[in-house]
């Protein structure tokens, strides 16, 4: 006898949605589990992204990314004074090197005074370096002298605005501790505001050479230097270098590593919250798929009996499941998105109380998005396999007796 | 010698008198012995006023060989189900062929056997023993691939309770058959509208078979039947669940596939209605065959 044609999908498709839209309440139900379940596992997973997008950027910019950090400290074997600079400047590799002076002084506009740190570093250091950026005016130039650029803590302690660059003119008077060379009594007049930096505590940044100029013979030591390199592939030889020097270090790539091996866990357990909703969803399909078969062994018989072939049962049954995965697969996107958008307008609401700001809370990679499609069509394809089988094997006497 | 030639059985069935007188009105044979067993079980089935066709207790078996316009060869088939104390056998050896043309009335009280023989036949059951031969191949041995080939190419089935498919439309139940082959949908409909219209159900193309009448679903099953054009047509008592002036249509409409089709009919019932246009009558008690050897109104019809 000949070979016998199989249904066409598109028949099978719409013999699958027809049986779909007869148990409509049964099959919504099915959909709605899944959808359930993709659902929490969409939020959980797009939140932990998004967290973990949200530390990371708080902490490196791709600019601080190809930095390293030398830092003092009371074991420092090489102390970072200017011959320290050139001997890391003499590395290979190595693109900039720049130094923080930190001080301590008084600071005073007419008659009101305050103790504050003064950090003598290039604009560089500030750009490149530590990421520091500017909430109004400009940057100073390396060569400035008597400017500065403060945080709007210090400028909170003169009941200035913070919103804007003061044109106000600062006496500085500074203060050296510790029992080094005492240059107590430097006075620095008319120091005037170029703008603020979003740092926070009570400091003023000044341009280290205009400093270093001032104090002299009497400058302290560094208190780190900031390296920066080419590309993220000098890096690691650089701070191999610099540790082979004796020195101290830490790099911000050092920091990221971390809070990914964090954020991985993190991220593992909320995807691991949600893989428990899919799989009461999925136990659910299971179970829907197997009564339905019950309901419809009559069905099944009267379809071999016309002439079904045995694989197009199981195909008929598989298109069944993969359709309601689909579906709630789907639906289960949308109302993840949706969820979030409900989350950000209740985070906003409680924000506009307190003047705050939301940040996005949440990453959609579209990868994610397909992803989650694709696992739901799988997870429905494997829990239909069975059912299905089980359907291809029905008797059809026994079914079509089945009253 | 019992009754006149001319007698009219009084059916034990809840059939109608103007039905049956109807469909009944034929001259049945008287030329047998009384004490026959078999036709005492027969009449006692179906009233002491019946009398078979003259030939009816003769051999049921032609030939044991192939020939050119049969369609079913059935040798020693035997059906049985259970094991031990469970065991019962509901069709114990039977022999008979059905040649091209034919209109085989399967008559029998229920639990006879008779629908457990038709399935047989339609190949949804396995038998026992013995053997089935759809023009020469042998049913019971195919797999899965020419079993389906077989429903889905050579035989229309119609069953009692209709059988349709509840989730589907009038039109894409009777065009069923053909989705099963890969048929475009627009023609499909074509073809399914056609035959409604035949059946004269085109108006209800669009329906659910559960919005339709029982006599209208069993009109619906036989254009299902009918759609892929089938040699064989296995009817399983297609007026059970009918009133009589739906079965009327079923049992008219049945006859004219039959003399005007050419189409090879094997119908199950426990009515005497259909006795009338059969060419031969199959009696099956307690799972045994007793029919008339030759196609005696074969050729009158």
């Amino acid at each position: 006898m000949n070979q016998v044609a199989s249904i066409r999908p598109s028949d099978l498709i719409s013999l699958a949605w027809s049986a779909l839209k007869r148990n409509r309440l049964r099959s919504l139900l099915t959909v709605g589990a899944i959808a359930v379940g993709i659902a929490v596992m969409m939020y959980l997973i797009s939140l932990g992204l998004g967290l973990e997008r949200l530390t990371l950027d708080s902490v490196a910019q791709s600019s601080s990314l190809l930095s390293i950090t030398v830092k003092s400290g009371s074991d420092q074997l090489q102390p970072l004074n200017q011959d320290a600079f050139h001997k890391i400047k003499a590395i290979p590799k190595v693109k900039e090197v720049l130094p923080q002076l930190t001080l301590k002084g008084v600071l005073s506009l007419d008659n009101q005074k305050t103790n504050a740190t003064i950090v003598g570093v290039d604009p560089d250091y500030l750009q490149v370096g530590s990421s520091t950026p500017l909430l109004a005016g400009r940057y100073f130039q390396p060569q400035d002298a008597q400017t500065m650029l403060v945080t709007p803590g210090f400028l909170k302690l003169f009941g200035l605005d913070t919103s804007k660059n003061p044109l106000v003119i600062f006496n500085v008077v500074i203060q050296q501790e510790n029992n080094l060379p005492d240059i107590s009594g430097s006075n620095l007049d008319s120091i005037s505001v170029s703008g603020i930096v979003n740092a926070s505590g009570v400091a003023v940044y000044m341009p280290r050479q205009y400093l270093e100029q001032i104090l002299g013979a009497n400058r302290p030591n560094y208190d780190n230097f900031i390296v920066t390199v080419g590309s993220l592939n000098d890096v690691q030889p650089v701070s191999d270098a610099l540790i082979a020097n004796g020195f101290k270090i830490s790099k911000v790539i050092d920091t990221v590593d971390q809070i990914e091996k964090v954020f991985f866990w993190i991220r593992a357990v909320l995807a691991g919250l949600g893989g428990i909703a899919v799989v009461v969803a999925t136990i659910g399909m299971f179970n829907t798929l197997t009564i339905s078969l019950l309901e419809r062994t009559r069905e099944i018989g009267i379809m071999k009996a016309l002439g079904v072939k045995r694989t197009d049962i199981r195909r008929l049954f598989l298109t069944e499941s993969v359709l309601m995965g689909l579906l709630g697969g789907g639906i289960g996107i949308l109302t993840a998105l949706f969820a979030q958008q409900l989350t950000i307008f209740v985070l906003a609401l409680l924000a506009s109380l307190v003047q705050g700001n939301v940040p996005v809370l949440f990453d959609n990679q579209w990868t994610l998005i397909v992803g989650f499609i694709l696992f739901a069509i799988l997870i429905s394809g494997l829990t239909g396999i069975f059912p299905a089988q089980r359907a291809s094997r029905i008797n059809p006497i026994e079914a079509i007796r089945y009253e | 010698m019992t009754e006149p030639a001319t007698a009219n059985p009084i059916p034990k069935d809840p059939i109608p008198e103007d039905t049956v007188q109807a469909t009944l009105a034929y001259q049945i044979g008287n030329d047998r012995p009384t004490d026959d067993p078999m036709l005492q079980a027969i009449q006692e089935e179906v009233g002491q006023d019946f009398a078979p066709p003259e030939s009816l207790l003769s051999t049921n078996f032609t030939t044991e060989t192939y020939q050119e316009n049969e369609v079913f060869r059935c040798i020693n088939l035997t059906k049985s189900y259970g094991h031990g104390i469970s065991y019962t056998e509901v069709i114990k050896g039977i022999n008979f062929n059905v040649l091209e043309g034919e209109y085989i009335v399967i008559y029998g009280p229920s639990g006879s056997g008779k629908s457990t023989l038709l399935h047989l036949l339609a190949g949804l059951e396995v038998p026992t023993r013995g053997d089935i031969y759809v023009r020469n191949h042998p049913i019971h041995r195919l797999n899965d691939e020419e079993l389906t080939y077989y429903h889905r190419e050579e035989v229309g089935l119609v069953f009692q309770n209709f059988n349709l498919l509840e989730s589907l439309s009038v039109w894409e139940n009777v065009s069923f058959p053909l989705m099963l082959a890969g048929a475009p949908r627009e023609w499909r409909q074509h073809e399914a509208l056609k035959m409604l219209e035949r059946f004269g159900l085109a108006d209800f193309a669009t329906h659910l078979p559960s919005q339709l009448s029982g006599g209208q679903q069993q009109r619906v099953a036989l254009a299902r039947a009918l759609i892929h054009d089938p040699e064989i047509l296995l009817i399983d008592e297609p007026t059970g669940n009918l009133d009589s002036h739906s079965a009327n249509i079923v049992i008219h409409e049945i006859d004219r596939l039959h003399k005007q089709e050419k189409r090879t009919i094997i119908l199950v019932t426990h009515s005497q209605v259909f006795l009338p246009f059969a060419t031969r009558v199959f009696y099956i008690r307690d799972g045994t065959l007793l029919t008339s050897n030759e196609p005696s109104r074969l050729n009158s019809t």
